[in-house]
């Protein structure tokens, strides 16, 4: 009998996962336990082993393609069988499937959505001809950034991720210098205010961390850009925080003091305020689905001129390091310039 | 001459000038027309059509009377109500039950129905569903026997109801402008569907209407094959010598309904049944007693045999060809088309 | 084969001339079609080289008028009727719906109604709402009907000549504004097919179905987006029933964006029919941005000139909706 290598779950809201590499070609001998293959999910890459000794065959998801969780994506075959009979619920194409087909029972769940509405509302915005050029890359569009209106994925797009497959990230990185003082100052005014009045639950101690973080979503929600503008804000590698740019000075305080306080989101952005840690600049990587990461070291004294006389003042350097396929870096310097004018003037956030 | 000596003397002109073949043939189609549609009746009330059908008994003297004096070359335009019209003019009803039914083998191929019967090659342009629709239609068909130099006509059939359309005025106007040979034959059966001319009509008589076009307008007793045959063949004659359009007005009846859903409640039973008293078939028969056309026997015989031809028109049909939904539209256009 | 200038109504006089020429069946009915030339000249002296009798006034009866025609093309000639101005087929709505186009269909195929019907269309001559429509849309949604649109002295000339000799009726719509525009016409008769749609500029960046005068509008936007580097093609579809798709669909192949430009009103029209011909086909999976439709307003024509001309798609609207579509603004 001829063992079916399926597409396995290896991450909790996995729903499909793409075949980076094959260890083995048709007509292989493998045996039981050994790597097999390797899959890409958002989130991570993971080796999976074989299922049986055999020969390998029938392998219906190329390298680079993808499938749904749970189905066959090759068949090995016992020493002396032929080839296999394929089931009509194995994959044959690498076509995206939607979320709504989370399968219960791989093998007889059929690949047609069962609610054309919901698959739809989950799916991503994208032109004909990129869903067909995407088809035909086997790429899957919610790996393709879309930079039409309201973020459709065009042709250009696909062709542009297709160049690029999407584990191998162009990644730019850009540093700029910011004047921390007004921001150090309207900390320190709001915190002594929160002293004096201790029974005032609106007026709670803040921290420079969290007006740079409101900071930071304000300025990418106000970009026009198909990712930015809808951003979602990582802690570090922690959680996600949830509707950064809606939230008090001191609820921010409060969610980066409370690891389980997770939101979800889309295009994240992973920031590391790192102002007492002493590291002065730093790019620290990403890794998709999140888009880019912003870096803040340590908050330093120094003498800067102005008015060509050295004055004292605080100054960061933050660093975004982000894919330029996703964020160009014209688009990328408007960010960082934006998010400088409201860290260096914070009356601006209220703007 | 015939079968039974000469015609008497006193009977009037449409006697003395049809041969009793033709006679005889005008009550075999006027019995044919009555079978035919009584034939149509039962069908449909046994399920065996899934259409509705207009009938048009009680009116068949007007429809064999106009149309015997035509000859195959001369166009007819029908309406709604126009198996009479179709069989007069001297189609077979056996392709028409065809049609009746739904068949390949029907004169429109199953894509006309009851409503839309009609044998071409006889010269018959259409039964028309739309009231009025027919009307300028026969004006054209008289305006290219003109063009082309014929000497035959355009009988269009008409009901009271038409009268009232803008189609009729524009008709008889240009025919009449243009001294057109067609022949305007309105079937007043006082209704349109349930409405009484008296209820839908500014004047008495349709053919009032005609003097507005300077045409003349011939009222006949509509029951009245002798009287029907006798005006429409006047007006023929006028048509071909090239002295312009005609409105013959047959004073009529259906003694059904509008259609099979009529329930007849714009109408009492005594209208109703002094009408079927006037019958134009006995009173027909009676006539040709009278004048010495036929006997008993023979008149038994033609009703047999049109009998036996409505029921043989039948079964040929109900053994006809469903057509083909793949030839769904194949009559659309012309196959000889860009 | 001598090809001189003439005016599109120049070129429609000849071609009803040389109808009449080549078949003796062939006869002009109208209103003010003889002594007067016609409304807009078009039928000119054609009077008084074929006489009363070809080239007849009618009373001002559109119904009977088109419902003599239809029975004069049943016993046997080619009759060519003339509307004043299209808007008046709505009076001959009946003979044109429910007898010109299903009679041949009713009566099972045995017969033929080879009528052609001339309709005088469109805006831009300051007549107002009952005088300006584009109803081609409407007869193009009746089967048995034909129904095309000219929009060249050539085309004119060609597609009339085609109309004429098809066994079924078909309904020529000339826009009124193009009737003064000369072009290049052949002088013997010639055919130009009806169904087929004419690539009237080539282009890869975005296909453009135009008729009518929207043709030469979109060519003269066409013009202007080329020196953007936008290169539009476009296709005189030249015939709405039927349409020619497969020209269309391998156009939109190659530029991968569709803009639908015409006169009559935009919503349930001509544009709605081609975007889905294109949704339905294979060139769907070749759209790289949405379909734009840039049709005629959703109100009746306008006397005021201002309000008369933004009433109907113009140039610099076709210049700003295609250069939106191609830059991906939309």
């Amino acid at each position: 009998m001829a063992v079916e290598v399926i597409l396995p779950r290896v991450d909790m809201d996995m729903t499909s996962g793409i075949i980076s590499k094959w260890h083995a070609r048709a007509g292989d001998r493998v045996v039981r336990g050994s790597a097999l293959f390797e899959i890409e999910t958002g989130k991570a890459s993971m080796e999976i082993d074989s299922p049986a000794d055999g020969i390998l065959d029938n392998i219906l998801v190329v390298e680079g393609g993808s499938a749904p969780v749970g189905v066959a994506v090759a068949y090995i075959l016992e020493e002396g069988e032929t080839t296999v009979q394929i089931s009509s619920n194995s994959i044959r194409t690498s076509e995206p499937v939607p979320e709504t087909e989370r399968l219960e029972h791989p093998t007889v769940t059929p690949l047609i959505p069962t609610s054309i509405e919901t698959s739809a509302s989950q799916a991503p915005r994208a032109t004909p001809l990129a869903r067909r050029l995407a088809r035909e890359a086997r790429l899957e569009l919610k790996t393709i950034s879309g930079t039409g209106p309201h973020g459709r994925i065009t042709a250009e797009d696909v062709r542009g991720a297709n160049m690029h497959p999407p584990h191998s990230q162009i990644l730019l990185s850009l540093s700029m210098i910011c004047r921390m003082d007004s921001l150090i100052d309207i900390t320190e005014r709001l915190n002594a205010i929160a002293l004096r009045t201790p029974g005032d639950q609106t007026i709670l101690k803040i921290t420079p961390e969290a007006v740079a973080i409101k900071a930071l979503a304000l300025a990418s929600q106000r970009l026009d850009h198909p990712l930015l503008t809808r951003a979602s804000i990582r802690h570090g590698f922690g959680h996600i925080l949830p509707n950064v740019s809606e939230r008090s000075l001191s609820e921010i305080t409060g969610l980066l003091e409370t690891p389980d306080a997770s939101g979800s989101g889309t295009a994240v952005i992973a920031v590391w305020p790192l102002f007492q840690q002493g590291i002065e600049q730093a790019a620290i990587p990403f890794t998709p689905p999140d888009i880019a990461s912003l870096t803040m070291g340590a908050i330093v004294e120094t003498f800067a001129p102005v008015n060509r006389e050295p004055v004292l003042v605080k100054q960061m350097i933050c660093t975004l390091l982000c894919d330029s396929r996703l964020i160009r870096p014209d688009k990328a310097t408007q960010f960082l310039q934006s998010f400088r004018r409201l860290l260096e003037d914070p009356v601006l956030m209220l703007a | 001459m015939n079968a039974f000596g000469s015609i008497k003397p006193n009977a009037r002109p449409f006697y003395q000038k049809h041969s009793s073949e033709e006679l005889l043939q005008a009550l075999r189609r006027m019995y044919l027309i009555r079978r035919f549609e009584e034939g149509a009746e039962e069908a449909y009330m046994r399920g065996l059509i899934h259409g509705t059908m207009h009938l048009s008994i009680g009116q068949e003297a007007s429809a064999v009377g106009a149309t015997m004096a035509l000859r195959r070359s001369d166009y007819i335009t029908s309406t709604h109500r126009g198996h009479g019209h179709c069989i007069g003019k001297g189609a077979d009803p056996k392709l028409m039950f065809a049609e009746f039914f739904g068949k390949e083998e029907g004169y429109c191929r199953g894509r006309g129905g009851s409503m839309h019967i009609a044998d071409v090659a006889s010269g018959n342009l259409g039964a028309n569903g739309i009231v009025g629709g027919g009307l300028p239609i026969a004006v054209g068909a008289a305006l290219a026997i003109r063009k082309k130099k014929r000497d035959d006509v355009a009988v269009c059939f008409f009901g009271d109801g038409a009268s009232n359309e803008g189609a009729f005025h524009e008709s008889l106007n240009m025919a009449s402008l243009w001294k057109l040979p067609v022949i305007f034959v309105c079937e007043n059966n006082k209704y349109g569907m349930s409405v009484s001319t008296e209820r839908s009509m500014a004047v008495a008589n349709v053919a009032d209407r005609a003097a507005a076009y300077k045409m003349p307008g011939i009222i006949v007793d509509g029951n009245s094959i002798a009287d029907v045959a006798e005006a429409v063949a006047e007006a023929a004659a006028r048509a071909r010598r090239g002295d312009g359009p005609s409105l013959v007005e047959c004073k009529t009846y259906r003694t059904r309904g509008h259609s099979r859903s009529d329930r007849n409640r714009y109408r009492s039973k005594e209208e109703i049944e002094d009408w079927k008293a006037r019958d134009p078939i006995p009173r027909f028969e009676a006539e040709l007693r009278a004048y010495g056309v036929a006997g008993e026997a023979a008149l038994t015989a033609i009703r047999e045999s049109a009998e036996a031809e409505i029921a043989a028109a039948i079964e040929f049909a109900r053994n006809g060809t469903d057509p083909n939904p793949a030839d769904l539209i194949r009559d659309v256009h012309s196959p000889r088309a860009a | 084969m001598t090809v001189r200038e003439l005016t599109y109504a120049q070129a429609i006089q000849e071609a009803l001339a040389q109808a009449m020429d080549a078949d003796p069946d062939v006869f002009l009915m109208g209103e003010d079609i003889g002594v007067y030339g016609g409304a807009f000249q078009v039928t000119g002296d054609l009077v008084q080289r074929y006489g009363e009798e070809r080239v007849m006034d009618a009373p001002i009866s559109e119904l009977g008028q088109a419902g003599v025609a239809v029975g004069a093309a049943l016993a046997g000639c080619k009759p060519v009727l003339e509307f004043q101005f299209s808007d008046f087929a709505t009076l001959a709505m009946e003979q044109i719906v429910n007898q010109a186009a299903k009679l041949r269909f009713m009566l099972g195929g045995k017969v033929n109604v080879p009528l052609v019907m001339r309709l005088p269309a469109g805006s831009g001559t300051g007549a107002a709402a009952q005088h300006s429509q584009s109803l081609e849309a409407w007869f193009a949604h009746v089967p048995g009907l034909k129904v095309v649109q000219p929009s060249t002295p050539a085309d004119a000339k060609g597609m009339l000549l085609a109309a004429i000799d098809d066994p079924d009726p078909v309904m020529v719509f000339e826009h009124k504004l193009l009737y003064k525009m000369k072009g290049e016409v052949p002088e013997h008769p010639y055919r130009v097919p009806i169904g087929k749609a004419h690539v009237a500029r080539e282009g890869r960046h975005v296909t453009v179905v135009a008729t009518a005068i929207m043709v030469h509008r979109a060519l003269e936007a066409a013009d202007t987006l080329a020196t953007e580097g936008i290169e539009a093609e476009v296709i005189d579809l030249r015939s709405l029933r039927p349409i020619d798709t497969d020209t269309i669909v391998r156009s939109v192949q190659k530029t991968t964006r569709l803009a639908c430009v015409y006169e009559g009103v935009k919503s349930l029209g001509i544009g709605a029919e081609i975007s889905a011909r294109i949704a339905e086909s294979e060139a769907f999976d070749y759209l790289d941005a949405p379909i734009m439709r840039l049709g005629g307003a959703e109100a009746p024509i306008p006397y005021n000139p201002t309000l008369e001309k933004a009433a109907v798609p113009q140039v610099p609207d076709i210049v700003t909706g295609l250069r939106n579509l191609v830059s991906g603004r939309i």
